[in-house]
């Protein structure tokens, strides 16, 4: 929906307005020559696709609702063959628009979705006893299908944010055989790895922001584990997250360069160090250590942001 | 759309621009996350400074007078160093300068007031909108503009009108990114405003979802918001935008045009007073979409599906009811799109 160019051609623009190489008078031409405005086709589809996807959702979302709302007025088989038909009329959209790219992906995500509503009234029905993360693992087990037929990043996000629901609530109901970040940090990095080695075989995965959402939430999830381990004194996460440090300064530095990448691995080592130091300094809040922890800051921040800048200029060279 | 060569091969050709001076304008403009990473750090600084001061000279915070004299030369010296910056070590100090004095002149007001009053809000936003046009450093604007917008927000919530709050910062926001090319010299300053404009607009609207019972972080009752007028001015302030629009481009509707856009117009208008803050996040998208402007469109679908969500939550209507509401727009939906792709096939077929 955004042109590709776009960051670039509007910091050039306004770099020649900011620096006078443009004339006050011919803005507004340059602005129709720099086609940053849209035109009225561009207006169609973009209010076309919004319109759809967002009545996709809702229509989804609604079913699943009234699944919730277990309303008393229906009964069983009708609301089972309710959300059985939407399935299927989901599924014969995506067959027969096939080769329209919004209408396919958008009935394979609001089918995924009925699947989940499907499995919920099933629990529901029939009482299964199951625990909260059973629904949404089952529900990500299930849907492996529709993932891979669905060559769409998006979907595969959705899988993934299943899986991370079903992993917190089942640390949440076991907490003593697994810890929350722990889990949710192994399975965002594994699921980085794979999703970053198959990108460059499936082209539709290779979306960077989906990458880097990855990267974020791994390094979120990451960085707790780290602090855990090192205010609780246990070795094995601090090595671990050393590892993982490693890893994504060798992935995205040496092998393929990736500043947002790098500035979010700059930012973990800044919060990483500055805890070091904490845990490390005999009297951790006297007003040396907190003149220590800003100039460590200013220090770090500096370098890293130096280190990136010049980063982005060589891969501009 | 052109890319930044071609763009500037184009003027070239059509004379705009002088090709001779071309090369002052070669300088490394940080893509966002670096500048968030430089804001971080600056924040973090200015945390551990308030640390040295209060373990260093403690009884400094038994003084309103002598934390806002502080405040004001920290302040003071942060414009000087930011001014005279070459370097990103220079820039970091000065950032965490500048916000350990903020922070102290907070605290001097705090103990001044005991609570924060209308009279402390109002003196707090207006220093925020001043250090936000003064200060010679986007990532110093952009925060200082996310805390003038914060703290209005609080100075209208004591001023019992915070129903009307998110209009006015939306209504100002919106002007300030479809005008940004035309304020000369201005544009990276204008820019760094209104963006930390959007981020508090966008805090203030994800906060009201989920307020409890109108209370703050300061635990004192406020007025909570009227969600029928917030709402209602939220899309009065969409439709004067859209009009602006289409007056800007001078696109000329047909009526089913028009009758397709009151559609989609009053579609929104019945989700936005179910699930609360839709129109907010849909007018920062249309204006991302409108500049082509790829944080601001990110940021619209954040907060977009934010609010969607939170409509789960939203107590006052039963799950049945949310259910028929949600279907009843999802329909309608879809047959607004239906209309629009023939809308435009017709437009295509008449061309040809």
């Amino acid at each position: 929906m955004i042109d590709s160019n776009a960051t670039e051609t509007r910091q050039t623009l306004a770099d020649l307005i900011e620096h006078k190489l443009l004339s006050e008078q011919d803005v507004p031409e340059a602005i129709t020559i720099a086609e940053i405005y849209r035109s009225e086709q561009q207006w169609q589809n973009f209010m076309g696709t919004m319109l759809f996807w967002f009545g996709s959702i809702a229509l989804a979302f609604s079913l699943i609702f009234f699944i919730a709302a277990n309303w008393q007025e229906i009964g069983l088989m009708s609301k089972f063959a309710l959300i059985e038909v939407a399935m299927l009329l989901a599924m014969f959209a995506y067959v027969k628009f096939k080769k329209n790219d919004i209408i396919r992906q958008a009935s394979l995500v609001v089918s995924m979705l009925f699947v989940g509503g499907l499995m919920a009234l099933f629990g529901q029905t029939y009482q299964t006893g199951a625990d909260p993360w059973q629904l949404f693992f089952n529900w990500a087990i299930v849907t492996i299908p529709w993932v891979l037929i669905s060559r769409f990043s998006v979907m595969w996000l959705i899988w993934v944010a299943l899986l991370n629901l079903s992993l917190s609530l089942f640390s949440q109901t076991f907490g003593s055989y697994l810890d929350t970040n722990w889990a949710l940090f192994l399975l965002n990095s594994f699921a980085l790895v794979v999703w970053q080695t198959s990108a460059k075989k499936y082209t539709w995965l290779n979306k960077p922001w989906t990458i880097n959402l990855l990267a974020l939430v791994s390094a979120y999830f990451g960085l707790w584990v780290y602090l855990d381990a090192l205010f609780l004194d246990k070795p094995l996460g601090i090595l671990i997250w050393c590892i993982w440090a490693v890893a994504m300064f060798y992935v995205y530095r040496m092998w393929l360069l990736n500043v947002f990448m790098l500035a979010v691995w700059s930012l973990s080592i800044l919060v990483a160090a500055n805890a070091l130091l904490i845990r490390v300094l005999p009297n951790s809040f006297d007003a040396f250590s907190f003149l220590l922890l800003t100039f460590l800051t200013i220090g770090a921040g500096t370098f890293l942001t130096v280190w990136l800048k010049g980063l982005i200029k060589e891969a501009q060279a | 759309m052109k890319n930044s060569i071609e763009l500037i091969e184009f003027l070239k050709q059509s004379e705009l621009i002088n090709p001779l001076h071309l090369n002052d304008s070669e300088e490394l403009i940080s893509p966002w996350y670096i500048k968030v990473l430089m804001g971080f750090c600056g924040w973090l600084a200015a945390i551990f400074t308030l640390g040295f001061l209060g373990m260093g000279i403690a009884s400094l915070f038994d003084s309103p007078i002598g934390l806002s004299v502080l405040g004001v030369l920290m302040i003071g010296g942060s414009f000087f160093i930011l001014s005279s910056a070459k370097s990103e070590f220079i820039e970091h100090i000065g950032l965490a300068v500048s916000f350990a004095g903020q922070a102290l002149i907070v605290f001097a007001i705090f103990i001044h007031s005991e609570s924060m009053e209308l009279f402390s809000w109002a003196v707090l936003t207006l220093m925020c909108c001043f250090l936000s046009s003064l200060m010679p450093s986007y990532i110093h604007r952009v925060m200082s503009a996310y805390f003038a917008t914060l703290c209005f927000s609080f100075f209208m919530f004591e001023a019992q009108l915070s129903s009307i709050f998110s209009s006015i910062v939306l209504f100002v926001v919106a002007l300030m990114w479809l005008y940004e090319f035309t304020f000369s010299q201005q544009i990276r300053k204008l820019q760094s405003i209104a963006y930390g404009a959007v981020f508090g607009l966008l805090q203030f609207k994800t906060s009201i979802l989920f307020a409890q019972h109108g209370q703050t972080w300061a635990l004192e009752s406020l007025p909570s918001v009227n969600q029928w007028v917030d709402e209602g001015l939220n899309v009065l302030v969409l439709l004067f935008i859209l009009n602006l629009l289409i007056k800007h481009k001078k696109i000329l509707l047909d009526d089913s045009q028009k009758w397709l856009g009151l559609g989609i117009v009053l579609l929104l208008c019945v989700g936005t007073f179910f699930a609360n803050g839709i129109v907010s996040g849909i007018l920062i998208i249309v204006i991302g979409f409108a500049i082509q402007n790829k944080i601001l469109w990110g940021l619209g679908i954040i907060s977009a599906i934010i609010n969607l969500s939170s409509y789960y939550y939203f107590l006052d209507i039963s799950l049945l009811n949310k259910s028929f509401i949600l279907g009843g727009l999802g329909g309608a939906s879809l047959i607004l799109a239906f209309l629009s792709k023939r809308i435009s096939e017709q437009g295509t077929h008449h061309e040809n």
